[in-house]
């Protein structure tokens, strides 16, 4: 009951990792010459202004195209300082899910999104945000309803996204890139932010599926929206499982996101290299936090991929399925248990 | 189509929501907190991410997009005042005000950090430090502060990590009582209110005064004796029920609850029985004890429901089993007395004594079918 699982065994020699890690704390130094440059400046200065609001979007932004978790929690102070002056505003509400959702705390998005719809039934960015977040839970049903509700103003390309991304999850590949491809040539005026979205919503799709036509909607996607990483990653991700791991590191750059890295080193065994540098960055970053809700999948597929744990990997990957449930985490999923064996048994 | 304002709006945010889209971890806003105790004296050191501290007070002066080591060193100050207010570290006596040595720096996996030698003197000896931060929460909703505490005196490190929303912890030795207490507590509580273990206690005690005699119940008329008896039946029925709890909670042999529950209804049943139709007459404690076997499963199960601390888990343990025992002493202690005064009438012997022996048979003859069957008789 208490001793008898294996997890706590490993836990508590994860534990043990924890601190052996947290007291070899890294060597201190001081500069010999005060004029010499020890750090980047922040991209970002907390100040205080009177309508805080374009200042959070922006910063959700780049939080979001750079995939940085800082940028995440500082918008969150932002809202939280905002809320505390102006309790209860909707667009503070809604800002407030999205970066929830960025930490994989849907419960509390969905609770804001809730709150917001309920005072505004046509705010189409929180019915959006909200069909979103019920699809990665596997509440396709419901996200559905939430596509259904959005204004029609908000146009038949964002319409056609929302209802293809459940569909894709469905496993109806076909028709949600029919619908997507149908819509992306009706609607060829729509700004090149929605259409770099719908560009590589199709291509995951299409890759999902296995079909090859995936690589030109992600080159699309690529030319609309150059700086995303986000998208850069799934690309590169795409690349790889194509079987071309040299164009994924190109792909990659020297993006260092979680996710950026532990593509980087599935990309490099692919090609025979040993990857060293990568599994230590990630050895590092995971040990350091191991179990954080926000990387679980990351680290699940580390575990599993690339330093043959799977029993560990097999723990992570139930945990990330009890938060999400797109066909990635099923995968993985499956993966690890058949790594570990379970899958004979069932 | 022409895009109204509000679509394009939409358009760009929905780009931003996108849940397909999803945000890998790159590093979020860590600081870290390394203390050591020895007798009153706190020292340690304390790393801020030199990015944090930028955004949250400016060290870029000239704003040309770098930091230079002459533009952290000139923070110095602002940031010793604001660590003054915002980290606070205190022991059992009180407050440990803690001063800041010389800025240094190191570098970490995500980027180079401000290094501060700290050390505080509190005013009584240290079994473990408080400490309150909140530096950079304001700045950033997801910083996390991680904290570690060692005892080179005993090799003992704790761990911790401060949150916006919890700003506070105490690093240290586990403090005995918020574990003893509640688990005696619920010891006492689930003996008294598992209206099975209580009922199978008070069948053996119904006959604890009187000995079987030639013709039927006896009074057996030496306190001495009754006093043994029970003492005896007790002890060998804690004793089994003891050693199947431990051996249950710490997960060695685990049953599953519904047989259990229902070997349970059936020991009742059988010690009820035993009154009228004498089975077992002599060695009656080894039956207390093997019965006590069965109830230690029945509180183990109970036990589960409590989240069991693991770290403390013996003395949790302990205290509940503690905790049973003086709820078994109470219903002892209430009833020896009514049984001792009964037990001297005929008509306690001869009619009550038999008609309470069956009724209990019954109700768990009754639990027994519930217990095996999954239906509901009684309720109870």
């Amino acid at each position: 009951m208490f001793l008898n699982k294996p997890y706590a065994v490993i836990s508590a020699f994860l534990m043990a990792l924890c601190l052996g890690h947290a007291k070899a704390a890294p060597e201190a130094f001081r500069p010999a010459d005060l004029t010499e440059i020890v750090s980047p400046a922040s991209p970002t200065r907390a100040t205080v202004s009177a309508d805080p609001l374009p200042q959070i979007r922006a910063m959700v932004s780049a939080a979001r195209a750079g995939m940085d978790p800082r940028l995440y929690g500082r918008a969150g102070a932002l809202v939280e300082q905002a809320l505390s002056v102006r309790p209860g505003v909707p667009d503070l509400l809604t800002l407030r899910a999205v970066i929830a959702q960025a930490d994989h705390r849907f419960p509390d998005a969905l609770a804001d999104l809730a709150t917001v719809l309920a005072m505004q039934p046509g705010d189409a960015q929180a019915r959006l945000s909200r069909a979103f977040i019920f699809a990665t839970l596997g509440r396709l049903d419901e996200a559905e309803n939430d596509c259904s509700a959005l204004a029609p103003r908000v146009g038949d390309l964002i319409r056609t996204v929302c209802f293809a991304h459940v569909r894709g999850l469905r496993g109806d590949y076909a028709a949600a890139a029919r619908g997507l491809a149908r819509a992306l040539s009706a609607d060829r005026n729509a700004p090149p932010e929605v259409r770099a979205w719908a560009h590589s919503l199709t291509a995951g799709i299409l890759a999902r599926a296995g079909d090859p036509g995936a690589g030109h909607h992600f080159a699309e996607a690529t030319r609309l929206a150059p700086d995303d990483q986000a998208l850069a990653l799934r690309h590169a991700s795409f690349l790889r499982e194509t079987g071309n791991p040299r164009a994924a590191l190109r792909r990659l750059g020297d993006s260092q996101s979680d996710g950026a890295v532990l593509e980087r080193a599935i990309a490099k065994r692919a090609l025979g290299q040993p990857a060293t540098a990568e599994v230590a960055v990630l050895e590092a970053r995971f040990s350091r936090q191991s179990g954080s809700r926000r990387h679980l999948r990351e680290e699940a597929r580390f575990r599993l991929s690339l330093q043959n744990q799977p029993v560990e990997a097999l723990r992570l990957a139930r945990l990330n399925w009890q938060i999400q449930k797109e066909p990635e985490d099923l995968a993985l999923l499956t993966e690890a248990e058949a790594a570990v064996g379970l899958g004979e048994q069932q | 189509m022409t895009i109204s304002r509000n679509a394009l709006l939409v358009a760009l945010l929905a780009l931003l929501f996108g849940g397909s889209e999803r945000a890998y971890a790159h590093q979020s806003s860590e600081a870290y907190l390394a203390l050591t105790l020895s007798g009153t004296a706190v020292s340690g050191r304390m790393d801020l991410h030199l990015q944090d501290l930028d955004h949250a007070f400016g060290l870029d002066t000239d704003r040309d997009g770098q930091i230079t080591w002459a533009e952290a060193l000139a923070a110095k100050p602002a940031l010793d005042a604001a660590l003054a207010d915002s980290l606070v570290l205190s022991g059992p006596k009180g407050g440990c005000p803690h001063s800041l040595g010389a800025l240094e720096l190191t570098r970490r996996s995500d980027g180079v950090y401000a290094v501060l030698p700290l050390s505080a003197a509190c005013p009584g000896a240290l079994d473990g430090i408080a400490l309150h931060y909140d530096l950079l929460f304001p700045f950033d909703a997801g910083h996390r502060l991680r904290v570690t505490a060692s005892d080179p005196d005993n090799a003992d490190t704790w761990i911790g990590t401060l949150t916006p929303s919890a700003p506070a912890t105490r690093l240290g030795p586990a403090e005995p009582l918020p574990v003893f207490i509640p688990f005696l507590w619920q010891g006492v509580v689930h003996m008294l209110e598992g209206i099975d273990h209580v009922l199978f206690l008070l069948t053996l005690l119904l006959t604890a005064c009187l000995v079987r005699g030639p013709s039927g119940w006896q009074m057996a008329l030496s306190f001495y004796t009754v006093a043994a008896r029970t003492a005896g039946l007790v002890t060998a029925f804690t004793i089994g029920h003891s050693i199947t709890l431990a051996l249950a909670a710490s997960g060695t042999v685990l049953l599953p609850p519904g047989p259990v529950e229902a070997l349970i209804a059936a020991t009742v049943a059988f010690a009820a029985l035993n009154i009228v139709w004498p089975m077992v007459t002599r060695r009656v404690w080894v039956v207390a004890a093997g019965f006590g076997l069965i109830h230690g499963f029945g509180f183990a199960n109970v036990l589960a429901e409590l989240d069991l601390p693991p770290a403390d888990f013996a003395l949790a343990l302990f205290a509940f089993n503690l905790g049973v025992e003086v709820g078994q002493l109470l219903c002892v202690a209430l009833v020896l007395p009514l049984t001792y005064l009964a037990g001297r009438l005929a008509l306690y012997r001869q009619v009550a004594l038999p008609a309470l022996s069956l009724g209990v048979a019954g109700v768990g003859a009754i639990w027994l079918v519930e217990r095996s069957f999954g239906v509901i008789v009684l309720g109870i």
